[in-house]
């Protein structure tokens, strides 16, 4: 009933729906209008919000690298029994609770670092009738000492802090060790009636013992141990060195950790590198003065794996020596690699980080600042005491550091707040002497097996290697994808152009990762094995297919009306297979006629080096991703010239090619150029072709036939590896934000670009 | 019904050759595994590529004995592994060497005691060159020449070219492609430790992401060199014998050369776990040790090509981890 009774309202004849329903469908089309403004506005402006959120993460995990260093005076204390006996040395421990203090009767007494309030004591062993006359130290990561004794013998100790957990707290108890047992030895044939210095190494093979004399004899022992790794027994050789006299009183005498050289270092602040591989035949390589003339050094301690040596010198100079190979002696020379701020007094101690290349130095007016040896950074600088800086500690978390002054056994505690000391500017993007390196370079190697090992975090080989990689992909894709858009839009019949393009655009769905996985392991040695292809085929391909036009346009005009308009490339298909099947069973021939039967071996003969996974490698799979992207959005463009401005062209008696140079393409050039830009921002982000194809070498050259390293790979493959919130884990996090800027970048100026070009061509 | 016969008679013999082939290589001292009763659950570890087969065929081993206990293996590289126990996602921590000092402290930070790294095979870090290359053997200073910039080592000159290794005729000019593993393995670490004294990779070497990666590299390309665990040997390379010092006798890369240290670049692969040192052992973890450190795991050892503890050494770290 009321079915009937609705339509009696309608007006009779009238297609339009009734007031009622047009009221319903008025408010149904607003609602959907309001609904998609505020579907497609939310959605854009939350892409814009997830973009900057994107940066802002990055910025957020990258900002800690730009925190400055705080150090600032913590406590201050008087240590009981730093005042009865002079003090040798002091540390803390692994988690910078607990200080030791080594005095010069034989104790060690170990104490609360934040009150100063002792809790053990332990004795050294010392012969009857004789004192402690020389301490020496391993680097502090160590925990290695040496006591040399008046009777002429050394004992090396060992300082362990054990822990025990009772009730699920942590107790921490300090022990002795003794490396080569309780009885002091007896060093050298001519043995010394007390030594004025002396050096204890635990290095490769073994541990090194050395003391010299205020008459400057050496003498040194080395006991190398051989672990069985079934049996787990050690097997020790005693090792004794005849060393030359240096004629000089000995005041320091280090021994780097590889035991391959002995530094002296004398009262006039000369140093005399030995060479000690030859037990039997140590000899002097060097003598080499390592301040100023007139200076003495004060203070001279090894950076964490004792490749480097900070000299501090009696005019406050703090300097960075370390061993560089002289290629033509084959000899290792003390090469002076940088400086840093002078201190206002001569430097009295310098304590060494104990797991970076970091290190702390006091002078005589009581100043003490940190310094970072790879970032050539001096990060804090304070005033702590008003006497001369005793010894210094720093701690091994690097947060905590003790700081001694004078006889009074007083002590001053810092607390610093210095993560990240490896970067800076310069660091990341400048070049850097590192430590056995003869020349300051860039170089990207992060990570190693040790904590002795310098970071090396230059941005410059990446940044390099990424440009690199998208270039020659670019130089690749470019040419063959933009040519083959106009041809497809402009010349080409549409019967094939309906094959051609969606095939090519199907290319791009080739998941990358297969792409590189085919590149590497198949095309890289097929590259290398036939390396002539890729000379014959740059020359045969363009002159084969030039010719086979010309001959084609030189053909008698019956022959050429046979080929319907626009199928003419499908001529082109036999002679680029002839050509490809002639260029590569030719290869071996030309070989053999030209390059000796290898022209793998023939590039190393003139001295190019030649790897398999290289960059033309690279370029050629990735060049192959690329093309879909700039074939597609290029041919687009092509394609939507308008029809009048072509026809016009034509009609005005131009012909085609001059229509396609004159007309299509400066039309289309603003859809070009955008093309090869998203082309380009793709070669730039990609990263599994690079991974898979490219070995991945952080080199700086653009050389064709070697690998590269890119930001993105390399983001791939350290990223899981690194400790989180570490300096490798944020420099890695700052790379992704370098790869973010190159990107935005370089697409805001393809934009603008863009805009400008289709601004001036707008008016055809 | 012929046919499952023949199936049987043919695979039986085979099967027990290589049973008793095996057994032969494994210390037979090493005490059988013993199952206990209650333990099921999942265990997760995540870590060295090197031990990435060893813990897979360990977890088939122990899923023998406990069917309910599910095994999830990721082995990216050794340096994942103490990320993933100090983060909490991982129960193992299989590591192709000790940890750094660094990463202790990490670990320290968040639980407050330190993690226990036991000892479970002993690897022979192997340099191979493609199986066309007739060189009988390197030093290590030689080959820290060849793959470092550094040369820590001490040899006299840079090594590019296989005539510079001592090689003559047409290798003489050869140049050399080096593979190397990427700086998240444990095997990078202990190369650059042992092989290269602690100095610096060259930067021209081709980092590839996991150890079959650099053998296949090395089985593709004549002039290369490579370095991997001796697990990875494939038909296509060649393990080089090697010597500590230049001059000296040149030992193959053996188990009985590993045992003596006799072959310089022998060492321990090691699984970390997080035992608190009062509660002690998580039982499934326990029971997985005492599994690997049992014939039946040092068996899985020997088949995976690495060298299997004796039980001297076995019953030693079983002691120090209380789990005998």
């Amino acid at each position: 009933m009321s079915v009937s009774s609705a339509s009696s309202v309608r007006t009779p004849g009238s297609l339009l729906p009734d007031p009622a329903r047009r009221e319903k469908l008025r408010k149904r089309r607003t609602l959907r209008d309001g609904a998609s403004l505020w579907g497609v506005g939310t959605a854009g402006i939350g892409v814009i919000i997830a973009l900057g959120l994107i940066f802002a993460y990055l910025f957020y995990e990258t900002l800690p690298l730009l925190k400055p260093v705080s150090t600032e005076v913590e406590f201050d204390y008087t240590l009981a029994d730093a005042q009865v006996g002079e003090t040798l040395h002091i540390l803390l421990d692994r988690f910078e609770e607990v200080g030791a203090h080594f005095s010069d009767d034989g104790r060690i007494t170990t104490f609360n670092a934040a009150t100063g309030s002792t809790r053990e004591r332990l004795q050294i062993p010392v012969p009857a009738d004789a004192q402690i006359t020389s301490f020496g130290r391993a680097e502090p990561r160590r925990n290695l000492f040496v006591y040399g004794y008046s009777d002429g013998s050394v004992l090396p100790i060992g300082l362990d802090f054990a822990q025990s957990f009772v009730d699920g707290q942590r107790q921490v108890r300090a022990q002795l060790t003794f490396p080569l047992g309780e009885v002091p030895i007896t060093m050298g044939a001519q043995a010394a009636a007390g030594y004025s210095a002396l050096a204890v190494v635990e290095g490769r093979g073994g541990l090194l013992v050395a003391g010299g004399t205020e008459d400057g004899r050496i003498a040194a022992a080395l006991f190398a141990t051989r672990t069985n790794m079934m049996t787990g027994t050690v097997e020790v050789r005693r090792n004794d060195f005849s060393i030359p006299s240096i004629g000089r009183p000995v005041r320091q005498l280090l021994a780097n950790e590889s035991l391959r050289n002995l530094m002296v270092i004398d009262d006039r602040g000369y140093l005399f590198l030995l060479d000690t591989v030859d037990r039997n035949n140590p000899f002097l390589i060097e003598e080499k003065h390592l301040t100023e003339s007139g200076v003495t050094v004060t203070a001279a301690e090894f950076l964490v794996g004792s490749r480097s040596l900070i000299v501090g010198g009696s005019d406050g100079s703090v300097r960075q020596w370390i061993l560089v190979r002289d290629e033509a002696t084959d000899q290792p020379r003390m090469t002076f690699v940088r400086s840093f701020r002078s201190y206002p007094g001569a430097i009295r101690f310098i304590s060494p980080e104990y797991l970076r290349k970091g290190f702390l130095a006091g002078d005589d007016t009581g100043t003490v600042g940190l310094h970072y040896a790879t970032a050539s950074a001096t990060l804090a600088m304070l005033p702590v005491t008003n006497g001369p800086v005793e010894r210094l500690a720093i701690g091994p978390n690097n947060s905590r550091a003790l700081v001694t002054t004078g006889a009074s056994g007083r002590v001053h505690t810092l607390a610093i707040d210095n993560p990240h000391p490896q970067t800076s500017l310069s660091a990341l993007w400048g070049k850097v002497w590192y430590e056995g390196r003869a020349e300051p370079q860039y170089i990207w190697q992060s990570s190693s097996g040790d904590d002795a090992f310098e970071a090396k975090l230059s941005l410059v080989p990446l940044s390099l290697g990424t440009l690199k990689a998208a270039l020659f992909a670019m130089l690749l894709a470019m040419p063959l994808a933009i040519m083959g858009a106009v041809y497809a839009a402009y010349f080409m019949a549409p019967s094939i152009r309906r094959v051609v393009k969606p095939s090519i655009e199907l290319m791009e769905a080739l998941p990358t990762v297969i792409l590189g996985f085919l590149a590497g392991i198949w095309l890289a040695p097929f590259v290398e094995n036939n390396l002539p292809i890729l000379v014959t085929g740059a020359v045969l391909f363009p002159t084969a297919i030039l010719l086979a036009g010309f001959g084609w346009s030189r053909l008698p005009a019956s022959i050429r009306t046979q080929v319907p308009d626009g199928w003419e490339a499908a001529l082109l298909v036999p002679v680029v297979l002839l050509v490809g099947w002639f260029v590569v069973t030719s290869s071996p021939w030309i070989e053999v006629l030209l390059f000796d039967g290898s022209m793998r071996q023939w590039f190393t003969d003139v001295g190019i080096p030649y790897d398999q996974r290289n960059a033309l490698i690279v370029g050629m799979a990735m060049g192959f991703a690329v093309i879909p992207t700039i074939f597609s959005i290029a041919e687009d463009a092509v394609f939507n010239v308008p029809r009048h401005l072509t026809m016009g062209s034509l009609a005005l008696g131009a012909s085609r090619w001059q229509t396609v140079t004159g007309v299509v393409l400066l039309t289309a050039s603003p859809g070009i150029f955008s093309a090869v830009m998203i082309g380009f921002g793709r070669a730039v982000g990609e990263t599994m072709i690079v991974l898979m194809a490219s070995g991945n070498s952080p080199i700086v050259n653009f050389n064709l036939f070697e690998g590269m390293r890119t930001l993105a790979a390399n983001i791939a493959v350290e990223l899981p590896e690194t400790a989180v919130g570490g300096t490798h884990f944020r420099v890695l996090f700052l790379s992704a934000l370098v790869l973010l800027v190159f990107t935005f970048i370089l697409n805001t100026a393809a934009e603008v670009v863009r805009q400008r070009l289709r601004k001036r061509y707008a008016s055809l | 019904m012929i046919f499952r016969k023949l199936l049987a008679l043919g695979v039986v013999p085979v099967l027990g050759f290589a049973a008793t082939a095996a057994l032969a290589e494994v210390d037979p001292e090493l005490p059988s595994y013993q199952r206990v009763s209650g333990i099921s659950g999942n265990l997760s570890s995540v870590g060295s590529d090197t031990l990435n087969n060893l813990m897979t065929l360990w977890a088939e081993e122990f899923a023998k004995y406990y069917p309910n206990v599910n095994i999830q293996i990721q082995g990216a590289g050794t340096s994942t592994a103490p990320p993933a126990l100090i983060e909490g996602t991982s129960n193992f921590g299989p590591m192709s060497r000790t940890m750094r000092d660094s990463e202790v402290r990490g670990f320290e930070e968040r639980y407050g005691y330190p993690p226990t790294g036991v000892p479970v095979a002993v690897d022979m870090l192997a340099v191979y060159v493609n199986k066309d290359n007739p060189i009988k053997g390197l030093s290590l200073p030689q080959v820290d020449a060849i793959f470092s910039a550094t040369r820590a080592c001490g040899f006299g000159q840079d090594i590019r070219t296989w005539g510079q290794a001592g090689m003559t005729g047409a290798w003489a000019t050869r140049d050399i492609t080096l593979y190397s593993r990427n700086a998240v393995s444990g095997t990078y670490g202990y190369f650059k430790e042992n092989a290269l004294c602690g100095g610096d990779f060259k930067s021209t070497i081709n980092e590839q992401p996991g150890s079959s990666a650099v053998v296949r590299g090395v089985e593709q390309t004549l002039n290369s060199i490579g370095y991997s665990g001796i697990g990875y040997r494939t038909s296509g390379v060649r393990a080089l014998p090697l010597s500590a010092r230049h001059g000296e006798e040149m030992f193959e890369a053996t188990a009985d050369n590993a045992a003596t240290g006799d072959y310089p670049l022998a060492r321990f692969l090691y699984i970390y776990a997080n035992a608190h040192p009062n509660n002690g052992w998580n039982p499934m973890e326990r029971e997985f040790f005492r599994m690997v450190l049992s014939r039946e795991g040092q068996e899985v050892v020997f088949k995976d090509g690495y060298v299997p503890l004796t039980e001297g050494a076995a019953a030693r770290f079983r002691s120090q981890l209380n789990i005998d």
